[in-house]
């Protein structure tokens, strides 16, 4: 986990060092949600605004959907080999999945039973 | 038309690299040579994944529109009820979305996770499946 000790400025500004920025992929403007967890940590999540109709926009029908679906995987893909994140071990996929599996089933256990 | 249910893992694996051994089925899948299944577990769980540490380095608005064009390329079943065939529990969602679309094949790189075919499916590898269309005998 990478920490670094920062001081409170005026206004409750205060610097997130770089290296920390780097390894989160944020840089000046970016948006930050900041939540007070279990009443003693604070949590920094970046996030990103969207344009609604860009990720909400569905397509008309299967075969428009098909077209799309290779633009936006290759765009993924692009994206993912500039990361470096296409040399992915399975085992590691294997572990995101299971995280995800975890994290759902957490979500699931919260709703409320009808 | 071939109708598959797509494991979570073989699926990341085709959309995060072009080079691997899945990637073929997601350009069957564009293809219209394969007819994928979901069901809002399934898809859940694909979404899900992209959430995991390295995966949040992906473009947000890329991850949420594949998950929109995803639902509409697909064919969305519901699932008739929990199965309990594999031991990982979660891999039981997916044989119950392949019970639901009556998909020839559930396409997976963790065959260990499916230990035997239910009804109208096989489990098969990309691979395997690959082979099978070549040699057309599927």
């Amino acid at each position: 986990m990478s920490q670094a000790l920062v001081k409170l400025q005026r206004k409750g500004a205060m610097v997130i060092p770089r290296s920390l920025r780097e390894a989160m992929g944020v840089s000046e403007g970016s948006l930050m949600k900041v939540a007070v967890v279990e009443g003693r940590q604070l949590l920094v999540t970046p996030q990103l605004t969207i344009d609604r109709d860009l990720v909400t926009a569905r397509p008309k029908n299967r075969k428009q959907a098909l077209l799309e679906l290779g633009k936006v995987v290759d765009e993924i893909r692009q994206e993912a080999k500039e990361k470096g994140l296409d040399k992915m071990s399975m085992a590691e996929i294997n572990r995101a999945v299971a995280k995800a599996r975890r994290d759902l089933k957490k979500e699931n256990s919260k709703r409320p039973v009808r | 038309m071939i109708r598959v249910v797509v494991d979570t893992s073989a699926m990341v694996a085709a959309v995060m690299s072009p080079a691997g051994p899945n990637a073929p089925v997601l350009e069957l899948i564009k293809a219209g040579r394969l007819r994928p299944y979901l069901t809002d577990d399934v898809l859940a769980e694909y979404y899900q994944v992209f959430e995991y540490d390295r995966l949040r380095h992906l473009d947000r608005r890329r991850i949420a529109r594949l998950r929109l064009v995803l639902e509409v390329a697909a064919i969305k079943v519901k699932s008739g009820g929990r199965l309990k065939i594999s031991g990982h529990e979660s891999d039981n969602r997916i044989y119950e979305c392949a019970l639901a679309a009556k998909a020839h094949y559930i396409i997976t790189e963790n065959t260990k996770h499916f230990p035997k075919p239910h009804k109208y499916t096989k489990i098969i590898t990309a691979r395997q499946l690959l082979q099978l269309l070549e040699a057309g005998q599927t």
